[in-house]
């Protein structure tokens, strides 16, 4: 089965695309308007973030808009989601993440999720989202798999790496 | 000098005033006092040398909880910097949509801050009444503890202001299940 992306697009796009959308609008980031400042908390229900903005049109003033960020663990309820390729290490959640991207159907930028080393060898890896992320709420995390599904552990449940420090997987 | 640049290039204003009075102090007299152990009195206008930027314009007295510091006890004040509502930088000019006329700054202090991304209450902007559409001034209000001075305003047709984006409350984002 194709990967659906429902929430495909940078988080900014995503943002942006939501502002216009309920407001019936077509109003351009940098353009039409500049985002001051996204902050946690919101006083209207339903809502948890506060996004400022500045207007750059005549006529128009600046204000606030409220939305939710939901925690990238809303992940776990897709049962479409691709594993993610690890075939080489050390490497960083960051190094990985052009192909965390294309398995999850995401398209995270570096900043909005926190980076780690990975030197070892494991079925899942946790994805944790930065204070910086505008669409994703900062600090949810979502394990995803990774290829290293078919590979052979020792007594303790370690993967067992060849010379080369690449899984040693089952042969089929 | 370097600070009061610093804090007025930064823009870093959507704050309660106390907060940024605590910078200006610092910036003017090198004492970092934190809001809980700090009673500030009523502060006034005092300039000796209106000529020379960032120099001390304004008198607060304060009494400083010993228990953060015991070098200073009893009765104190701080002679520091008080920002004019100028430098609240806007690429807009700000515009006011009162409910009705006349109108106090009070009635309108959502729309004021929502432009100015500041946490100005009532005791920062001086209570008069502005009765018509037109170009007036806010005035900082005699006792606000971090403004002075006045910024430039348009009060337009009483109504609902012309945000860019009307509807504030925005139904989103939302869980997608898998099909």
């Amino acid at each position: 089965m194709p990967i659906q992306k429902p929430y495909a697009g940078t988080s900014i796009q995503r943002v942006v695309a939501l502002m216009n959308t309920v407001n019936q609008s077509a109003y351009e980031l940098n353009t039409d308007f500049d985002i001051i400042k996204i902050t946690a908390g919101a006083p209207l229900a339903g809502t948890n973030t506060t996004l400022q903005y500045e207007s750059k049109v005549e006529g128009r003033v600046s204000g606030v808009v409220y939305y939710n960020r939901l925690p990238i663990s809303v992940l776990q309820s897709r049962t479409d989601l691709d594993q993610v390729d690890v075939s080489s290490f050390p490497t960083s959640i960051h190094e990985l993440l052009p192909k965390i991207n294309l398995a999850l159907g995401l398209d995270l930028t570096t900043d909005e999720v926190n980076d780690a080393i990975i030197t070892d060898a494991r079925m899942t890896y946790r994805l944790t989202i930065s204070q910086n992320s505008p669409a994703w709420l900062p600090g949810s995390y979502y394990d995803f798999q990774t290829t290293l599904q078919n590979v052979i552990l020792d007594e303790s449940g370690n993967v067992l790496l060849t010379e080369a420090g690449l899984p040693i997987e089952l042969e089929s | 000098m370097q600070l009061f640049r610093l804090l007025v290039e930064s823009q870093n204003f959507d704050r309660p005033s106390v907060e940024i009075a605590l910078d200006l102090i610092f910036a003017s007299t090198g004492y970092r006092g934190e809001k809980q152990y700090i009673k500030f009195g009523l502060p006034e206008h005092c300039d000796p040398r209106p000529d020379i930027d960032y120099d001390p314009n304004t008198f607060v007295p304060a009494v400083i909880n010993t228990q953060f510091d015991m070098r200073v006890f009893g009765s104190n004040g701080f002679l520091y910097h008080r920002l004019s509502l100028d430098t609240i930088a806007l690429s807009q000019p700000l515009r006011i949509w009162p409910n009705q006329y006349p109108f106090r700054p009070v009635d309108v202090l959502t729309q004021i801050n929502e432009q100015l991304f500041t946490q100005l209450d009532e005791t920062d902007l001086l209570d008069i009444e502005y009765t018509e559409p037109g170009t007036f001034k806010l005035f900082a209000g005699k006792h606000s503890l971090a403004w002075r001075g006045e910024k430039e305003f348009m009060a337009m047709e009483a109504g609902a202001p012309q945000y860019l984006f009307p509807v504030q409350k925005l139904t989103g984002f939302t869980e997608v299940a898998s099909t």
